[in-house]
């Protein structure tokens, strides 16, 4: 029996579900990257799994936080932005005179999309149908809905013996979300920074949609399972990096928004991007709306 | 039938890591569809032996299976059947067509064992062609009607096997099967001519059936169509013959293919057995016969149905249920209308008959009319009804005029039921030299009257001893055995009571009669019951009604309790105008 870890990660504003005044035009997307356990844990003694444990080369202000340790697209974008270096990007041929951070962005992101050990497939939407038609305004059961119908396509494809463990990433919530009010976790006593997520609900909504969805097709969803990284993988050994495989997910995020998101700082042919094997659908194709 | 096939899903992306995967779905096909196999529009991928079979006699299976409806979030990714499936599966629903098997008792079935099951039949070729031929003689195969051919070819042969049209073949034949169809259907023709008797519909059969592919399902239709043509002439003798060449086709089709037989038990290819039952008088076999066909006439095409509709009303007619006769008849009458089937003048004739003994002279009369109308060719037996409805309303001078008119029609034709009217109207003016004569003209042929004949020579003879002419007595109860013989069991009480004195001494006679009514009595109930159709009232002669007022009589010894309902009895009732007038 092979054992598969899909792990992942969220792109765009998702705290927005929850917000009537935030502008609708804008984006959302989710995606995983699946891999058998063994090539997780391969990846970590790799040239490439070992320069993604490490940030990106960003300029110090950029590099504050929980970003100061870790491999993250986000701040190089904000950077990207700044420095007006963003466009249209090749798959094949690096930036023109890219500058460190620049060109090891688009070698992670190339090495991502054309892994043959690695599949990436995610989904993206508008703002206004998620949170009218896939979400009810609560941006963990949105993305869990979308996490489940993304691991349930895959499962299939992977052959019987497979058994797919599905990490969604990991989200915080403004303290008055509703997710968090849902949640109920009053004894948080502070009130103005973001705060665990309704993890707990995101993971329990995923199982429920992936099930139901393998139950329509009659496909037996018993190898199927959700759970944070630690909780799946708490038994097997040896270990895998969770930080590496958060850096991937979030690389597979980011293939999405830069073949389907007009503004994101650095685009992708979405085409070209699909040759490759990197497949990303709509909300309402994924989810049959 | 819902089969659960097997699908290949492809992967969202073409990927080294991901592999097609095998899902099943279940599926309900469309209806197959059957055409020529050199207008197949394009061959299927691959055979199997079903479709050489079928090829060999010129006929082609069609099924487009939609495409796999699948869930999200796999809809949208390209799936296909697995094409092994696929083949089972046309094969599958073109052979539960055909009835070459049966259907899978669970739902969904995996084709392979269904499959399995076809592959095991025995001799195949002819199997499948005698399953064809039936299917498009019965008219349950769905045809590509899209080609002028196949077109062309289905109403001709409705047209020809049910509706009892004079065929049009078409020219072109398309295949062996509907060569040999073609040649059924000149058979048919010459059934209709008509054929003389039994041994000249052998004669036709052995000269037909010799180039024939199926000569099991050819020989169920040359044989049903030709007990109707015996029947309708009066040849029940000979009838009864072609009836049992005809089941005997139906046992051996049914011997081959199991499964047909529910559809031979439903579509009215055993409706002979009640018609030849009624015939010959025996109306409890005839009307369970019906009773059990009942059920599954909504399944039958107009034509079939409504000349069902009428052939019971003939037997209800005959035991006095009118009311629910003529139901029946008023049914069939407008719904062969709006068909413009070619036998409406039959049933205007019987819904004439109907009015005729519930006492409605005017609507007889315009029923009969009608009928006249739309015959083809005016027959003179419609003419001599017109003649009774006016003499049972009291228009004897109009009733002259059309026993006068039914004389020119057939002029050299010794008609029984015509001197029947005679002898009434000479009865009712008291005529008694002429209905002597009458009596002299008519005698030797009276005595050589047989099967329904017995009833009108009974009339004449009723009306001799009616206006007291010599020796009748003898007459009388020749009459009386003869009716009781060929069943006329209610007709018979009508002589019975003038040829015997009181019940006791016609006691022989009556217990025949009186089991009889039993059995008919009980058969009326039952299909009427089945069938939610009203009854007769109290005061009409049916089987339970005079079942009753017959052991009063035969309490009282005496037949004075039976007068009123005696007077009823038709064609009786046409003497009863003498006595009582109109």
């Amino acid at each position: 029996m092979t054992v598969w870890l899909a792990v992942g990660d969220e792109a765009g504003n998702w705290d927005d579900v929850d917000r009537d005044d935030s502008p609708t035009g804008r984006r959302l997307a989710v995606a995983l990257v699946a891999a058998p356990l063994n090539v997780w844990r391969d990846l970590q003694y790799e040239a490439m799994g070992k320069r993604l444990c490490r940030p990106l080369p960003l300029p110090e202000r950029y590099c504050r936080g929980k970003d100061a340790d870790r491999h993250h697209v986000m701040p190089a974008l904000r950077w990207l932005r700044d420095t007006g270096r963003t466009g249209e990007w090749s798959l094949d041929e690096p930036p023109d005179a890219a500058p460190p951070p620049e060109r090891q962005l688009w070698e992670h992101l190339t090495w991502l999309a054309g892994e043959r050990r690695f599949v990436t497939c995610g989904a993206w939407e508008a703002l206004a149908k998620v949170r009218v038609r896939h979400g009810g305004g609560d941006a963990a059961q949105a993305l869990g809905v979308a996490y489940g119908h993304l691991a349930a396509m895959l499962l299939p494809f992977l052959g019987t013996d497979a058994e797919l463990l599905v990490a969604p990433g990991p989200r915080s919530e403004p303290p008055a979300s509703l997710p968090r009010q849902r949640a109920a976790f009053h004894s948080e006593a502070v009130v103005d920074q973001r705060i665990h997520g309704d993890h707990r609900g995101l993971v329990s909504r995923a199982q429920d949609a992936a099930q139901a969805a393998c139950s329509r097709l009659r496909w037996d969803a018993s190898r199927l399972k959700f759970g944070t990284l630690r909780y799946l993988l708490q038994s097997r050994r040896p270990r895998t990096d969770y930080g590496l495989a958060s850096a991937v997910a979030d690389l597979g995020a980011a293939l999405v928004c830069a073949a389907h998101f007009p503004d994101y700082a650095v685009r992708f042919d979405a085409a070209r991007l699909a040759e490759r094997g990197v497949c990303a659908l709509r909300f309402d194709t994924l989810m049959g709306s | 039938m819902e089969w659960t096939l097997s699908v290949t899903l492809q992967p969202p992306q073409a990927h080294p890591a991901l592999r097609p995967a095998r899902v099943e779905r279940r599926v309900t096909p469309p209806r197959v569809m059957f055409t020529l196999a050199r207008l197949q529009a394009a061959a299927p991928a691959a055979e199997t032996e079903l479709d050489g079979v079928l090829a060999k006699v010129g006929f082609a299976v069609q099924l487009a299976l939609p495409a796999p409806s699948l869930p999200a979030p796999w809809h949208s990714l390209a799936a296909a059947y697995d094409s092994d499936t696929l083949t089972q599966v046309r094969a599958l629903e073109a052979a539960l067509a055909l009835r070459l098997i049966d259907t899978p008792r669970r739902s969904p079935a995996a084709p392979q064992d269904a499959f399995q099951r076809l592959c095991a039949l025995q001799d195949l070729p002819t199997l499948a062609t005698e399953a064809v031929t039936f299917g498009l003689l019965n008219g349950c195969l769905e045809l590509d009607l899209s080609h002028a051919v196949i077109a062309d070819w289905k109403p001709a042969i409705h047209g020809s096997v049910h509706q009892r049209l004079d065929s049009v073949i078409p020219r072109d034949r398309g295949s062996a099967v509907l060569q040999g169809i073609g040649v059924l259907l000149q058979a048919l023709d010459k059934l209709r001519t008509p054929v003389g008797g039994i041994a000249d519909c052998k004669t036709l059969w052995s000269d037909c059936s010799a180039t024939l592919p199926a000569p099991l399902a050819c020989g169920l239709v040359f044989w049903a169509e030709a007990t109707y043509c015996l029947s309708e002439s009066g040849e029940h003798d000979d009838a009864q013959i072609a009836l049992e060449n005809q089941q005997a086709c139906a046992t051996a089709l049914c011997t081959r293919l199991p499964v047909l037989l529910p559809v031979l038990d439903t579509g009215l290819w055993r409706h002979h057995l009640g018609r030849l039952a009624y015939y010959a008088g025996e109306f409890d076999k005839a009307l369970d016969h019906f009773a059990s066909e009942w059920r599954t006439t909504n399944s039958l095409d107009a034509t079939r149905r409504l000349r069902f509709y009428r052939h019971v009303a003939n037997v209800l007619t005959d035991i006095g249920e009118l009311p629910a006769a003529a139901k029946l008849i008023e049914d069939c009458r407008d719904g062969q209308r709006e068909i413009d089937d070619p036998e409406l003048f039959k049933s205007l004739g019987r819904l004439g008959e109907i009015r005729l003994r519930s006492g409605e002279m005017a609507a007889a009369t315009e029923a009969f009319e009608a009928s006249l109308a739309a015959q083809a060719q005016p027959s003179d037996q419609t003419t001599v009804y017109l003649g009774h409805a006016n003499l049972l309303a009291g228009a004897t001078d109009t009733a002259a005029r059309w026993y006068d008119e039914a004389e020119r029609t057939a002029p050299s034709r010794d008609n029984p039921y015509l001197w029947m009217g005679r002898a009434a109207l000479h009865l009712i003016h008291r005529e008694r030299a002429q209905l002597q004569d009458l009596r002299e003209l008519t005698a030797d042929d009276c005595a050589a009257l047989r099967g329904a004949r017995v009833l009108p020579a009974a009339v004449l003879a009723c009306s001799y001893a009616m206006a007291d002419l010599p020796n009748t007595q003898e007459l009388l109860i020749n009459a009386v055995e003869r009716l009781v013989q060929n069943r006329y069991l209610i007709e018979a009480l009508y002589p019975l009571a003038i040829a015997y004195p009181t019940p006791s001494a016609a006691d022989s006679c009556l217990e025949p009669i009186v089991q009889g009514l039993e059995k008919w009595s009980q058969a009326a109930a039952r299909f009427t019951g089945i069938a939610g159709l009203p009854r007769a009232t109290l005061a009409s002669p049916t089987p339970a009604r005079l079942l009753a007022v017959l052991a009063e009589c035969r309490a009282r010894d005496d037949w004075e309790p039976l007068s009123a309902l005696r007077r009823q009895i038709y064609p009786f009732s046409l003497l009863e105008v003498a006595r009582t007038g109109a």
